[in-house]
């Protein structure tokens, strides 16, 4: 089914339903970045079906907290209890434990402190999406298949649209960028990035990223916005696709700016339209 | 004593007979079908996390649409596969069941 969204608002969660998903995805902080991808887009998914809540209480009546669902979810998949190394610990008889800790302290500590701000995990992770048109001709078509989603995105040359996408990380993180990677040919130029905290209303618009962005404390996550230029068309045939599943995120953490790539919970496909609608003729055309 | 209500083959069942009787449907009707049927200690979580499972395995399809409210909704439809697996567990549910239903019934207090 064609779902076009043109120009309209970006298909998302109220407030209460927003905040639950942020929350669980907090809970979901120490579980395998795999994992949590997928179980974060479980509860995106059941918060988008369920029908809008007033209040939080309400929605938390009828679902569980944050906290029993993610609990629940972890169970389903096999994830009982915490990932993170105190669990790795526990699984250890206790001497050979405590070996181990002092043999890494005494032989290990100098290297590990050199090593660490360099390899530290940033936890960076992303958990939502949408499409925003600002050409009312321009159609955005979901389709999935094997629990991945595709945003398809019909071609109008010249327009501009908006990917969305919301990033999570440990706290300390500044966000400095977010692009779409190399792409020479593209019909899709990025032309900036907008970023807010999850609070601030999508459709208000988000601000430019022109500063420094630091992560909320409380693993809540930012929401992006990647907005771009549809162009090139004549470089791609007919009904030919070009897709991004992924951005490569640029942020500072523990004093060192890194680049990491992350998988979007959705692939964003850009569509080639029919000759008679590229401006521009293409070749042997 | 259980630790669950469920154990994972009994959420596959129900979830995959809500899914075969309602021919195409998806996690949040059939959480309420669930409900509504009485069935307890299965929230949605479970349900949409076993949808996923499912998809996975092969035995039910999903596609996205959106809803009348603009919203994206994932429906679910059992494969044929799917179909035969359903066929199988419940003759073994059942099978259960009346194992079950004999000897209690022989040890009936009353």
């Amino acid at each position: 089914m064609t779902g076009a969204l043109p120009g309209g608002p970006m298909v998302g969660l109220g407030e209460h339903e927003e905040r639950y998903v942020a929350e669980a995805a907090r809970h979901l902080a120490d579980v395998p970045k795999a994992a949590r991808v997928e179980l974060g887009a479980i509860v995106a998914a059941n918060l988008g079906e369920r029908p809008p809540v007033a209040t939080w209480d309400q929605l938390v009546a009828e679902l569980g907290t944050p906290t029993s669902y993610v609990d629940a979810l972890r169970a389903e998949h096999g994830l009982r209890g915490s990932y993170g190394p105190l669990h790795q610990l526990r699984r250890v008889p206790l001497r050979v434990a405590l070996v181990v800790v002092a043999m890494l302290v005494v032989v290990g500590a100098v290297g590990w402190r050199r090593h660490a701000d360099a390899t530290a995990d940033p936890g960076l992770g992303s958990f939502c999406g949408g499409v925003r048109a600002d050409d009312p001709f321009v159609t955005v078509e979901q389709r999935s298949a094997a629990g991945a989603t595709e945003e398809l995105i019909g071609y109008v040359d010249g327009a501009t649209v908006g990917l969305g996408t919301c990033l999570q990380a440990d706290e300390g993180v500044e966000l400095l960028d977010v692009d779409l990677g190399d792409a020479p040919s593209s019909l899709f130029e990025q032309t900036g990035v907008r970023a807010a905290s999850m609070a601030v209303d999508p459709d208000a618009g988000l601000p430019e990223l022109d500063a420094p962005l630091a992560f909320p404390p409380d693993g809540e996550g930012l929401r992006i916005t990647i907005k771009g230029r549809l162009t090139d068309c004549e470089r791609y045939g007919a009904g030919d696709g070009n897709g991004f599943d992924r951005v490569t995120v640029r942020f500072r953490y523990r004093g060192r700016e890194r680049t990491e790539t992350v998988p979007l919970i959705e692939t964003y496909t850009f569509v080639s339209p029919p000759d008679d609608e590229c401006p521009r003729p293409r070749p042997g055309g | 004593m259980r630790e669950e209500p469920f154990g994972g083959g009994t959420v596959d069942l129900v979830v995959m007979s809500v899914v075969r009787a309602q021919e195409r449907t998806y996690g949040y009707a059939v959480g309420r079908a669930l409900a509504e049927a009485g069935v307890v200690g299965l929230g949605e979580a479970a349900v949409y996390a076993c949808l996923r499972r499912l998809e996975g395995r092969g035995l039910v399809a999903s596609s996205a649409e959106l809803a009348d409210n603009g919203r994206a909704r994932r429906y679910y439809r059992l494969t044929d596969a799917g179909v035969a697996h359903l066929g199988q567990e419940q003759r073994a549910w059942r099978a259960h069941i009346d194992a079950v239903a004999s000897v209690v019934e022989a040890g009936r207090v009353g």
